[in-house]
């Protein structure tokens, strides 16, 4: 028997006399390969991806980096997909966007804050996409800016990453802000604080 | 002498020539190349090409100028085009013309006090060659976000660009009065999002 150059599946050869168990093997080669790509073909149709968001206004306070607590669950399919098999948000760890299996996912973090007054000139916004609980560099990616100096009102920002994790790491929208006012200030209820993962790649297929 | 199947023309022994090994060799072979051409855009989409790489030290403090983002750290690769320490990913020749969506967020660490308004901006460059005629071209995309009082603004932004054979790197460009650099924990990033056609 001899095996076919791409998917090695066995096949009776010149010196071989053809016999029953070698047709046999290769049907049963066969018959494996036409499952693998019947899986290949489930598992494309529903990759893995969550974005869950924060209806109500939460208070955040000057200078201090506060984890988003999302309230709200737009999508969060990774319990049906097979790539994923479990879940990324759980009510019980409502700040935690975590990985079920291992993967690389493109973050999508976006933040708003109702500023009741200005910030001032030395004011800053940022938003921040967080690994495992980080507070600080490495693993914190975002946007810090400063909004102009006396505006007052609806402010946003918005980060977008790209993170390999492994099964059980997490990642969460954590909001900053400092300025002139003594606050707090609450995030945006018209366009809520929204973070969104989508999986795009796997490391066992690399 | 082979019959061959309606639908995918796979090729297999007729009864008068069932002792035909050749006959089983043509099937296997066949029904190989057909079932690996099935899954190829399966795999193709769950191995996408995609890269990110971290520096992870600080960069030197400089006022004006120009300072590459280093991937001290190879946090993720599949393409085979980065290497820890370089300043640029490089597309492997095998790769076919693609377009990719490169992003960053990159750090600025002051070493010195902010200075409001001072010049603070990220910048991707995207250079490429065009296998077939040979002319090269560079792209440069930007994000600005000038110093605040406090200082440390955090850069980032994603662009999208066409590649046929080249490379991708990230830098912090600034124009102030006071030393920054580009902060241990800054990242750069890629994708492919499809081949060019």
């Amino acid at each position: 028997m001899r095996k076919t150059p791409y998917l090695r599946m066995r096949y009776p050869f010149a010196s071989d006399v053809v016999a029953a168990p070698d047709v046999q093997s290769m049907a049963q080669d066969i018959d494996q390969n036409l499952v693998n790509t019947a899986t290949l073909g489930s598992t494309f149709s529903r990759f893995s991806s969550v974005v869950v968001s924060r209806a109500a206004a939460q208070s955040i306070t000057k200078g201090t980096l506060t984890a988003v607590s999302f309230d709200t669950v737009v999508a969060n399919n990774g319990v049906n997909s097979p790539l994923a098999n479990g879940s990324w948000f759980a009510a019980g760890t409502p700040t935690r966007l975590t990985a079920p299996t291992a993967c690389v996912v493109l973050a999508s973090g976006f933040l708003g804050l109702n500023l009741g007054s200005a910030l001032g000139t030395g004011g800053a916004i940022q938003v921040t996409i967080a690994l495992n609980g980080a507070t600080g560099s490495p693993n914190v990616q975002g946007t810090k800016w400063n909004p102009t100096s006396a505006v007052t009102g609806q402010q946003w920002a918005s980060g977008i990453s790209m993170w390999k994790l492994a099964a059980g790491d997490f990642l969460e929208l954590k909001a900053f802000w400092t300025g002139t006012p003594a606050g707090p200030f609450n995030t945006d209820t018209v366009l809520p604080p929204t973070l969104s993962l989508a999986m795009v790649a796997l490391p066992s297929v690399a | 002498m082979s019959g061959s199947t309606v639908n995918e023309g796979y090729p297999y022994p007729l009864p008068s020539d069932f002792a035909d090994v050749q006959d089983a060799f043509r099937l296997a072979t066949a029904i190989d190349v057909g079932l690996r051409a099935d899954q190829a855009p399966f795999r193709a989409f769950l191995g996408r090409p995609s890269f990110v790489g971290r520096q992870t030290s600080n960069g030197s403090g400089f006022t004006s100028g120009s300072q590459s983002l280093i991937m001290g750290a190879v946090e993720w690769d599949n393409t085979g085009g980065l290497t820890a320490g370089a300043a640029s990913w490089r597309q492997p020749n095998s790769q076919q013309p693609s377009w990719w969506l490169f992003g960053c967020t990159l750090l600025v660490v002051p070493t010195g006090a902010a200075v409001v308004g001072d010049m603070n901006m990220a910048r991707i460059e995207v250079d490429t060659t065009d296998q077939v005629s040979g002319v090269s071209s560079s792209s440069f995309f930007y994000q600005r976000n000038d110093d605040t009082n406090t200082g440390g603004e955090w850069l980032n932004f994603c662009t999208a660009a066409a590649l046929y054979r080249g490379a991708a790197a990230c830098a912090l460009i600034l124009n102030g009065s006071t030393q920054k650099a580009v902060q241990s924990g800054s990242r750069f990033w890629g994708m492919s999002l499809g081949p060019v056609t």
